[in-house]
């Protein structure tokens, strides 16, 4: 994948572009709307835009309204430290596909280019996901490890197949909060330590490796260490 | 100049002051001056019918005598007299010289008395003149100038041209006066202002007994002043708490970051734990920053929310559901009783389920093993009131009061985690919804939140 970042501040394109480049994504950086512009017309078709809306000379909306006029249909994500309702409407107003307010946790921007990826390439939906000898059928809203059905409570199904989605990803407790209860902040009791902890219960502990794994300090991730 | 409020005042004033008294002016002259053509005619006529009458007893030695004596009693060359037989023949005649133009005729087929005004001389002198019929088909003419009329008229008009223009200048005198004195308060006004606008904000009008709408002025003047000193102390309060209550978190992740810099035995373990730390701490300083503007905004009232249909039944639901495995975990018996279904508002979901979520957490917080939660809600006539009642370790007498203060965290609470916005945000969260919040609490047994809701009025 090849992504075409435009950050006016060095240090934060710098992290953004070796995060993603450990992912395996190829990133150009332009450091204002002119350069992007220069780089989008000269350079090969990128998969994704990543812009910041505070852009010195031509500011981010400008850039996006820019891009959109040219007739080009890349995916935009918009990265603001503005959170108010206001920006982000009039960000995805002018043609933004996504918006995420600085500061982000890493393994949320990446679930967010992955998810616009997908949109736009329009990779068909699976009907089970698979992880080792963990299975689960999208259809019938079942999971099985080891061949044994795990019986699942709503929101842990919910929990394990987002979790099973970004398999090898990290994903944050705020997105866990976002997309299993649509709660956009993270309450300061550990819930959802407690609801992956009851999940292990029932994934992990029968068995003999462990798939849910805690990354201190950032989230949680589904993957096969054995 | 032109444009002041005491110069078009005093204008006003004077101009209006003129045209009343201009107005009774003219009303007052055209009633003397009536008066005096009604004694005029009544003289004449009186006059007139008295020369008849000499007439028609035939003594015309008495009736000249008589008109001499008019004559005189005139005065000069204001009196004429003509009587005419049947026959059209003069037999008396009395004009002055003066009365040089020629007089109307008479009507001779008019049998009554006949009225005539008439110009006199080339001068403009008028007079007035009566015919009566005489017994023997003749007829008397009696005329009498109006000079005397007129110069009684014109003393009159003289004298009210100078009672004119010192009524006038009375008027802009005293208007003058009166908008002095009322724009001498407005001036106070305005000298205050501006010593509040150089930053004094500890200045109050004070116009007892200036005029009812002045004092009204400088009551709602104060009232602003207040409302103004009340929000600069909540903010220098907020930037203190900020300066506070930002820099210990700073303060912690730099220091973190420094130990694990500076230590000469750490490994990469050791490390990729400050890190995640690190991390830690810095989404709580977002979370805080995040609330703290929300809260700040929903103060000044820049707070956007966006309504739409909320039903905090199903919002309830989700938040028990939400909170229970960690009230399990702690021992705590968290339950929601809930008859109603379709408690509707108009509110903020996010906001709503953020309200909900730090009120539970503070619950569960704050209660040990084996107490209980409940969560309620009912409609109310019009509002909707939404109860989270725990049978915790309650609320001292000395920190109500302070509950919703941001940042406030009693002694007790300090060891856990949370960074003292909860409740202020809470609070903040239910006045931009236009509701209200109670808290009722008994130290060592109950705590008891009741929110009320305005219900939606749309299904």
């Amino acid at each position: 994948m090849r992504i075409l970042l435009v950050e006016d501040d060095e240090k934060q394109a710098q992290f953004i572009r070796y995060g993603l480049e450990q992912e395996g994504i190829y990133v150009d950086h332009a450091a204002d709307g002119e350069c992007a512009l220069d780089l989008i017309s000269s350079a090969a078709p990128y998969d994704l835009f990543i812009f910041d809306l505070m852009l010195p000379h031509m500011d981010g909306l400008s850039l996006i309204h820019a891009v959109r006029s040219k007739g080009i249909t890349t995916p935009i994500l918009v990265l603001s430290a503005r959170n108010s309702v206001d920006d982000r409407v009039q960000g995805l107003q002018v043609g933004g596909d996504d918006y995420l307010v600085k500061p982000f946790a890493f393994s949320e921007l990446i679930a967010r280019l992955d998810a616009l990826h997908r949109r736009a390439t329009g990779l068909a939906e699976p009907a089970r996901l698979n992880v080792a000898d963990l299975s689960m059928d999208l259809q019938r809203h079942n999971a099985f490890r080891n061949n044994k059905a795990i019986d699942l409570q709503p929101k842990e199904y919910v929990l394990l197949e987002y979790l099973m989605r970004n398999t090898g990803r990290v994903v944050s407790k705020i997105m866990i909060m976002e997309h299993v209860w649509n709660y956009n902040f993270d309450p300061q009791t550990n819930v959802v330590e407690s609801r992956v902890s009851r999940l292990r219960e029932k994934v992990d502990r029968p068995f003999e490796h462990p798939l849910i794994h805690t990354v201190r300090g950032v989230g949680y991730v589904l993957e096969s260490r054995a | 100049m032109f444009k002041t409020l005491r110069f078009r005042l005093t204008l006003w004033h004077a101009i209006v002051f003129g045209c009343v008294t201009l107005g009774i002016f003219a009303f007052a002259y055209m009633a003397v001056s009536n008066q005096l053509l009604k004694s005029l005619r009544d003289d004449l006529q009186d006059t007139a019918l008295e020369f008849s009458g000499l007439y028609r007893i035939g003594d015309i030695k008495a009736l000249q005598a008589e008109i001499n004596r008019k004559n005189i009693s005139h005065g000069n060359e204001l009196f004429y007299v003509q009587l005419i037989n049947a026959k059209n023949k003069t037999i008396i005649q009395s004009r002055p010289k003066a009365w040089t133009l020629d007089l109307p005729k008479p009507d001779t087929t008019i049998s009554g008395i006949q009225w005539f005004e008439a110009a006199i001389n080339q001068q403009g002198e008028r007079a007035t003149l009566i015919v009566i019929p005489t017994y023997d088909h003749g007829w008397i003419q009696v005329g009498l100038s109006r000079r005397a009329n007129e110069a009684q008229l014109k003393h009159i008009w003289d004298n009210f041209g100078w009672a004119l223009i010192i009524i006038i200048l009375a008027g802009i005198m005293t208007g003058w006066w009166q908008v002095s004195r009322a724009l001498a308060d407005v001036e106070r006004v305005r000298r205050i202002a501006i010593g509040i606008g150089e930053g004094d904000f500890n200045q109050r009008l004070t116009l007892e007994g200036h005029g009812q709408e002045l004092v009204d002025l400088a009551d709602t003047f104060n009232v602003m002043l207040d409302k103004i000193q009340q929000l600069l102390g909540k903010m220098r309060d907020v930037s203190d708490n900020i300066a506070h209550d930002l820099r210990t978190p700073v303060t912690r992740l730099r220091g973190m970051a420094e130990a694990a810099l500076m230590s000469k035995t750490s490994n990469h373990c050791e490390n990729q734990e400050v890190l995640a730390e690190i991390i830690n701490e810095c989404d709580r300083l977002t979370g805080m920053i995040n609330t703290m503007l929300e809260i700040a905004q929903s103060d000044s009232g820049a707070l956007r929310l966006e309504r739409k249909p909320v039903d905090m039944a199903a919002l309830l639901h989700e938040v028990c559901d939400l909170f229970s495995p960690v009230a399990e975990d702690a021992g705590i018996d968290l339950k929601l009783e809930l008859n109603a279904t379709h408690l509707v508002v108009m509110g903020d979901q996010s906001r709503l389920q953020r309200l909900m979520a730090n009120l539970v957490d503070n619950a569960i917080k704050f209660s040990p093993e084996g107490s209980r939660i409940r969560l309620a809600a009912c409609k109310e006539g019009e509002s909707i009131c939404l109860f989270v009642i725990d049978s915790g370790m309650g609320i001292p007498e000395e920190d109500m009061p302070h509950i919703f203060d941001r940042f406030y965290r009693s002694d007790r609470s300090r060891t856990t985690l949370g960074n003292g916005l909860g409740l202020s945000y809470v609070k903040s969260i239910v006045t931009a919804h236009g509701g209200d919040i109670q808290i009722q609490s008994q130290l060592g047994s109950s705590t008891s939140v009741r929110i009320t809701l305005p219900a939606s009025t749309k299904l």
